[in-house]
This record gives structure tokens, sequence and C-alpha cells, in this order.
């Protein structure tokens, strides 16, 4: 497996991975379901192209954690 | 005649890393034996989800299998077998206090992954690991979390993030603020500090 690192990405792949970073802290810290799929569907997008950025691949845990999390307590919630 | 365990390594890793964790901080894992691993191309036809391993809500652990022979993989099942040890890990919580649950978690792999790598005898240098680290995507939940510990004085940081490994995850934020408020060398200073930092620690 190859061990690909920011360093290797051209200078605006490193660009858009930062933004991508930002964007995705800024839909976590809303923390509803819907900025959460989001975030998701943005880190999808990049691991497409970039599928051995083994660093942003192992953000989406966080990303999978919280959005199950929340569906259970909106499950819990719901009548 | 009993079906082959598919993943034999895997598994014994993940077992080992799971032990590893427990005799370091005393506290018994939740894993519950479940190991599932999934191929990348099914995971993520399957899933919008992307990750390398996770520790499922049901207390089994997901590992994708284009990281079983990864070295990086370490890191990953360390920090998935201190999820399953961590105190008070619940959905609920855990929407309302991430940070609190994933700084920490992150933090006490990183203090451990030497010692248990060498107790495994696998060898790879640290500094190949640190310079991954530096990309650790929620750094920022480390840095509140190292804020808030050095303004309690006397306190060794890996004690300071054990104690609250040990600590319900709901009532880690209550327990620092306590804790600080009594122990730290400037009580207002150590309050704006928190204020701050805890702010970060949520959601």
């Amino acid at each position: 497996m190859s061990t690909r690192t920011t360093f290797e990405l051209s200078r605006d792949a490193r660009a858009e991975r930062q933004a991508l970073r930002e964007t995705i802290l800024h839909l976590m810290a809303e923390n509803s379901l819907s900025s959460l799929r989001t975030a998701q569907e943005q880190l999808s997008g990049w691991l497409e192209r970039y599928p051995d950025d083994y660093m942003m691949r192992e953000a989406g845990e966080v990303l999978a954690r919280s959005e199950e999390a929340l569906l259970a307590v909106q499950n819990e919630k719901a009548p | 005649m009993s079906t082959p365990e598919p993943f034999p390594k895997i598994r014994q890793e993940v077992q080992a890393v799971v032990t590893a964790v427990e005799n370091r901080t005393g506290l018994r894992s939740r894993w519950n034996g479940q190991l599932n691993v999934v191929d990348q191309a099914t995971a993520d036809f399957l899933s919008h989800q992307r990750f390398n391993a996770k520790k499922e809500w049901s207390c089994g652990i997901t590992v994708v299998e284009g990281i079983t022979e990864d070295d990086r993989r370490w890191r990953t099942l360390i920090h998935e077998a201190l999820h399953s040890v961590s105190v008070g890990l619940t959905e609920s919580d855990y929407s309302r206090y991430r940070g609190w649950e994933e700084g920490i978690v992150e933090w006490l792999q990183r203090c451990y992954r030497p010692d248990v790598l060498r107790s495994l005898h696998v060898r790879i240098s640290e500094a190949f690991f640190v310079e991954l680290e530096k990309d650790w995507l929620y750094e920022p939940y480390i840095d509140a979390l190292e804020r808030i510990a050095g303004q309690i004085a006397e306190v060794p940081a890996q004690m300071f993030f054990e104690k609250l490994l040990q600590t319900p995850l709901k009532e880690r934020a209550a327990f620092v603020l306590s804790w600080g408020l009594k122990e730290a060398v400037d009580a207002a200073k150590f309050k704006r500090v928190f204020a701050e930092a805890s702010g970060k620690l949520r959601g």
C-alpha cells in the first residue's frame, strides 16, 4: 500500500485539502444530521480522488460515529 | 466443522492491542469480540461513511481490509481500543461531548503507543507516527485539553488524561472544572481558559 502524505500533493491540492478540513470542522460544529452528512459527502468526494489519504479517511471515523450517535438520540426522542 | 477465521492476523492484533490497553488503563474493554473486516470498495458502495476502523456502538470493531497490512493501522487500532475502555461512552453523551472523548482517546493513543508496540514486538519508528499525526483533523480537541491541563499545577499530563478516561464522559467537563478550581495556580485564569477550551470540545 502506498503511503501518500500531504507533502506529495500539489500546492493546489494541499490548499483544497486544507479548505476541506476547515469546512468539515465547521460542519461538525453545527452537529446536525444534515451538516454531518454534508461533511461526509465532501470527504467522500475527496477520497474518491485521493483514496490513500489515510488521515483524511481516519477523520471519517469521527463523522460516522457522530452521525450514528445523533441518529440514535433522535430515535430515542421520537414518539 | 467450523468455518476458518477469514482474517486471523488482524483479529490477533486487535485482541493484543485491546489487552495491552486494558493493562495500561486498568479499565475493562467493552469489545464484544466481534470483528468485521470489510472490503473498501464494498464498504464505499454500501455506505456513505468513510473510515479506516471504528468501534461500533454495538461494541464490535470494524476494520477496512485495506489497512490490515499498513503500518499506520497500529495508531488506529490503539485509538479504537481506547474507545472500547472509555467510561460512560454513550451515543447521547458523545453527541454533546465529542471533543472530551476524541481528544482524550487520541492523546492517550499517542502516549501509550511506543510501549504498546514494544510489548507486541512491533518495530516502527515513532517519527513515522509523529509526522502522520501532525495532520490529525481533530487536533483542536487535543490543544484545548492540553491548555486546560496546563492550568492545573503539579498534575502530570498523563495522569490528567487517564483520570478523564476513567470519568464518565458526561461528567468530564464538570469534573475538570471542579478539579481546576481547587488545584489551579490562578483560579481566575483557569476559569477563562476552561470556558474558551470547553466551547471547542463540545460537538
